[in-house]
């Protein structure tokens, strides 16, 4: 600042500012901006800091210890298994095969939560069941001795020719037990079968999924972990520990009851690794299984556990599917990558094993209803002489779907299906219906609803009954469709077996 | 100790506000933005005024708000959009000649752009050292002297003419 220059302008600059005209502003109202503005600051560092706790405080609460089955399903991702029915090129297919916007739920989805879902998108277009089937892939677990044989012109069942089964009591008949349908197949596998392990195992499970109403989902896959491991891997050369943080698993819930359980473990050999699934679920319409399906490429089989339970052999996508059903309807599904090298009875045998149960009260299947006779039934029920029913697709959830023709011209899509209520498939007046309302079919005071399809959602009628165990529905495009041959067909007994 | 708090700000605010006032002016050239920035700085602060009463550096406290209130200022949108061509809108109700309209130095001074002229009124309004500005300004001293020396030459420059009109 020495050059007389900067002095100069140094001088000039002051003089310039000294002419500026300054407001006159009280202190008073500096210091009343000052005190809003602190006052400002703490309120939102009190604000910043509870929100900050409370939501440490949530997540804390959310995550601290092992998550219980009361979890959401759908934060869990699906397994990485190709055997299992998300990847399964059946899931596609049946998507393809509902163009007019049906969407079943297929099995491996394994969330019972999404069959609303499935009804509210699927009922509009084909109320007859197939867009509220809560396994698109359904399964009746009861391998039928026959394919249809009083379809006219029907497609065939497939390739899966089973040799025994339970199936359901003719449909004309009133099943003969009806008692214990609640027992609850909780049950307490605890001893018994822990009691005589086939193997040497590295450890023995410990935690069996006892009865109980808390369910601690990881436990209980460690639990199933071992077991297979008793059963296929003794010596755990190839079958990894199940590792929470690893390891895949898959829940199916609804309305907090747990009714699947699964999970994708790692099985190691040679450098390679592969996928040891298990789905153990409270019946066949909780799981994805397309053997009997009548437009699936899965080749299926039966095979004999040792007289301890049916079992069925899936091979597809790469993969062995097992899949037996329990005495007390649970039916397990084991899934092995074809690098496994364990036979088919040994698959059967792991999936036979009692201890493989669902933990908690698990909610009870119905027996399951026989395709093969729903499908003739259904026939005989509704197409009447001088008309013909051309049977496009069948499956064992039970489902049929054909063209119903009068004296040779089609009138339309005529399907029925039966699905259990167990698991939320009651009655529900949708969106795609125009009218609804309920009838009383017989003296009795039998109730069945019937609903009026929009046009845009396919037309014609919807007729369903709640019974005990099946909601039991046939849907015509063709309006003039006789109702009182479905009122008849619906409430048969026969299709309400008790477990 | 609001007490205090209070009555320290208010015999600082007393003394110093039109100080603060003009160099804010200085920076921005607009009487009104120059009030937005003081009444900023001083609401800041309020806020930081234990802590900076304590450091004995209230001066320097707020003159660095006002400096980084004035940043902020240039880089807000609206600041950065382009003057219309007709400076009929948004004028200035005529209140007669102010002292700056008519000094060169003043013209020139709204000539320099906002770097040049945050480093002028540092050095020669405030009074700060090279060190102390580039400290101010967070830049290092080299581009302190390189701006200081690219503002003069526009300045001594207007100052100049101006020197040489007002002895015509």
């Amino acid at each position: 600042m020495t050059d007389p220059a900067d002095r100069f302008l140094q001088e000039r600059l002051h003089a310039l500012a000294r002419d500026v005209r300054v407001p006159v502003v009280p202190a008073d109202a500096d210091l009343r901006r000052g005190r809003r503005r602190l006052f400002r600051m703490r309120v939102a560092m009190v604000g910043a800091t509870t929100g900050t706790l409370a939501v440490v405080l949530g997540i804390t609460g959310l995550t601290a210890g092992d998550p219980k089955a009361t979890e959401l399903p759908v934060t869990q991702p699906p397994t990485t298994l190709p055997a299992t029915p998300i990847s399964s090129p059946s899931d596609a297919k049946s998507d393809d095969a509902t163009p007019d916007g049906e969407h079943q739920a297929k099995g491996g989805d394994l969330r019972v939560g999404d069959q609303p879902d499935t009804d509210l998108t699927g009922q509009g277009t084909d109320p007859a069941g197939r867009g509220g089937s809560p396994n698109g892939g359904g399964v009746t677990g009861a391998p039928s001795s026959a394919a249809p044989g009083t379809t006219h012109g029907g497609a065939d069942t497939g390739h899966y020719q089973p040799s025994n089964g339970t199936p359901a009591s003719d449909p004309t008949e009133t099943p003969a037990s009806t008692v214990t349908a609640t027992s609850a197949p909780t049950g307490t596998p605890t001893a018994t079968p822990t009691a005589e392990p086939t193997g040497t195992p590295t450890s023995t499970p410990t935690v069996p999924p006892t009865g109980t109403t808390k369910v601690q989902v990881h436990r209980v896959l460690r639990y199933y972990n071992e077991v297979l491991a008793e059963q296929l891997d003794p010596d755990r050369d190839h079958l990894q520990p199940y590792d929470r943080a690893i390891d895949t698993k898959e829940t199916t819930r609804r309305d907090g009851v747990l009714f699947a359980l699964g999970a994708s473990y790692r099985w190691e050999a040679g450098g390679s690794r592969a996928g040891l699934g298990i789905t153990v679920a409270s019946g066949w319409d909780q799981v994805d299984w397309d053997c009997g399906a009548s437009d699936t490429d899965w080749q299926c089989h039966v095979a004999d556990a040792g007289g301890v339970a049916p079992a069925e052999v899936a091979t597809h996508d790469g993969v062995r599917q097992v899949a037996v059903e329990h005495s007390d309807g649970q039916v397990v599904v084991v899934t092995a990558d074809r690098s496994i090298r364990r036979v088919d009875d040994e698959l059967v045998t792991a999936a036979s094993d009692d201890r493989l149960i669902l933990p908690g009260d698990a909610p009870v299947a119905p027996p399951v209803l026989d395709v093969e006779t729903f499908a003739p039934a259904g026939v005989a029920a509704l197409v009447r002489t001088g008309e013909s029913f051309d049977q496009s697709s069948v499956d064992r959830s039970p489902q049929v779907r054909g063209t119903w023709a009068v004296a040779g011209a089609a009138r339309g899509t005529l399907s029925w299906a039966a699905r259990p209520v167990y698991a939320g498939a009651r009655w529900e007046c949708l969106r795609s219906y125009r009218t609804c309302e309920d009838v009383v079919v017989d003296e009795s005071g039998t109730t069945v609803h019937l609903a009026a399809v929009r046009a845009r959602a396919g037309g014609g009628w919807v007729i369903q009954y709640d019974g005990p165990s099946y909601a039991v529905r046939v849907y015509a495009s063709d309006r003039t469709f006789p109702k009182r041959r479905a009122y008849a067909f619906v409430t048969q007994p026969g299709w309400q077996p008790v477990r | 100790m609001g007490g205090t708090r209070d009555d320290g700000f208010t015999a600082y605010v007393a003394g110093r506000r039109s100080h603060l006032f003009r160099a804010a002016y200085l920076l921005c050239g607009d009487p009104h933005r120059a009030e937005d920035i003081v009444q900023t700085a001083l609401a800041k602060l309020y806020v930081a005024w234990p802590r900076a009463s304590r450091a004995d550096s209230v001066d320097a406290y707020v003159r660095r708000v006002i400096i980084n209130s004035h940043v902020d200022e240039t880089r807000r949108p609206w600041r950065r959009e382009s003057p219309t061509e007709d400076d009929r809108l948004d004028r200035a109700a005529p209140s007669g000649v102010a002292p700056e309209d008519s000094d060169a130095l003043w013209a020139a001074l709204r000539e320099l752009g906002p770097k040049q002229r945050r480093v002028v009124v540092l050095r020669h309004y405030w009074g700060l050292s090279v060190e102390e500005t580039a400290a101010d300004l967070g830049v290092s001293p080299g581009t302190v002297k390189s701006q200081t020396s690219a503002a003069l030459d526009k300045l001594r420059t207007a100052l100049m003419s101006d020197t040489r009109g007002g002895r015509r």
